[in-house]
């Protein structure tokens, strides 16, 4: 005996709800990444002393650390894994959508000279890489704008002493810098949508957020 | 009788020789190496007499800040503690533990390392590490230096240091 053909396409329609269902309980997901600001529209200076917008990076992928070149234990680990990054980026066949960008939290010494010599130490490839400085004016407006914390530590009689704790004039001689310790991953329209570790990046997990950002079209809005 | 009194004179004399000593620590260094400062990092591998003693704009050489690093190993049974470094070549010269609090990553002094009894203690980029500041002059790649680790109970330990980019495999 047929059943009867209204039978057989609610049960196909039943059996179909089922596999999707099914399909949404186990397929992986991927959260949508949050905007947690954005990037602060300033001119800096390049490596090569040319001027350099950050708004020219919209419609790229930006991954943003920040370093000073005198720091001779944190910064370097720091720029490695943006090297390891690049290197990823480039086998991935992206490098036309991400760029890099490491700027100075202590442009008074680095000026874009030292930068360049920083960014050859790591063979810095600079076709999507780039390294910038600028007036403290306008390195303060990025660390406003960025949420950084960034303070100078001096040493007075081989005792470190922040800034904020100095009852007289900075004295000569060398400084350290304590900063924030974290990379940006900033979407095309130019917010800021992860920011991972930096010295102790895995750089695996890093890749993975930056290829979400990478296809994620609608920009975060 | 004085058979059986020589053997157990013999016997208790090997009992001592077999007793442990005292323990002590018996500490070596090793994979020695410290990283050149920034005018020192580029071209060749080898320092040549043009770069050497050259700073970059804006840096002074007593600016310059350098970090060492090497491996402690302890083969005694006894634990003790690296409490301080000299080295000629810097002004400042201290033992740094690099912290990552709240976000923030900072170099922070420390007074002593313990080097446990049958143990290691690495000094290595993003952990310990000895911090030369004020260098009286840059360090190149492939200059050598003397650093002093000075050790609660084995005394000074003098190494020669070779600057390179990386530690050595």
């Amino acid at each position: 005996m047929a059943r009867p053909l209204w039978l057989r396409i609610g049960v196909g329609l039943l059996a179909l709800a089922v596999i999707i269902a099914a399909y949404e309980l186990i397929a992986p997901r991927v959260q949508p990444l949050p905007v947690y600001m954005a990037l602060p529209e300033v001119t800096l200076t390049n490596q090569d002393g040319q001027p350099y917008d950050l708004g020219q990076t919209r419609g790229k992928v930006v991954v943003l650390s920040l370093v000073y070149t005198h720091c001779p234990d944190i910064c370097p680990l720091t720029t490695a894994n943006m090297k390891q990054i690049q290197d990823r980026v480039r086998s991935a066949g992206q490098d036309q959508q991400v760029q890099l960008v490491t700027f100075t939290v202590d442009p008074a010494r680095d000026r874009p000279e030292v930068l360049k010599q920083f960014a050859a130490l790591f063979h810095a490839d600079p076709s999507n890489w780039v390294f910038l400085t600028g007036t403290p004016e306008q390195i303060d407006t990025l660390i406003k704008g960025l949420s950084l914390y960034v303070e100078r530590v001096y040493y007075i009689d081989n005792t470190p002493v922040p800034e904020t704790a100095l009852t007289g004039p900075p004295p000569a001689g060398p400084y350290l810098v304590n900063h924030t310790d974290r990379m940006f991953l900033i979407d095309r329209r130019g917010n800021v949508r992860a920011m991972p570790p930096g010295s102790r990046a895995d750089v695996d997990a890093t890749m993975r957020l930056i290829e979400q950002i990478v296809q994620d079209r609608t920009g975060g809005s | 009788m004085h058979r059986w009194l020589s053997v157990t004179v013999v016997l208790l004399l090997l009992t001592a020789c077999a007793a442990p000593s005292p323990a002590t620590a018996r500490i070596q260094v090793q994979k020695a190496w410290a990283r050149p400062t920034l005018a020192g990092s580029t071209g060749d591998m080898t320092a040549t007499p043009a770069m050497s003693g050259t700073t970059m704009p804006g840096m002074t050489a007593s600016e310059a800040t350098s970090a060492a690093y090497f491996v402690i190993v302890n083969d005694g049974g006894a634990a003790d503690a690296l409490v301080g470094a000299a080295a000629d070549v810097a002004s400042t010269v201290e033992l740094h533990e690099t912290r990552v609090v709240n976000d923030v990553a900072q170099m922070a002094p420390v007074a002593r390392v313990e080097i446990p009894a049958h143990g290691r203690v690495e000094f290595k980029p993003g952990g310990y590490h000895v911090m030369l500041m004020g260098l009286q002059h840059d360090l190149m790649q492939g200059e050598t230096l003397k650093l002093t680790l000075q050790f609660e109970k084995s005394g000074a330990v003098t190494l020669d240091v070779p600057v390179q980019p990386a530690a050595p495999q």
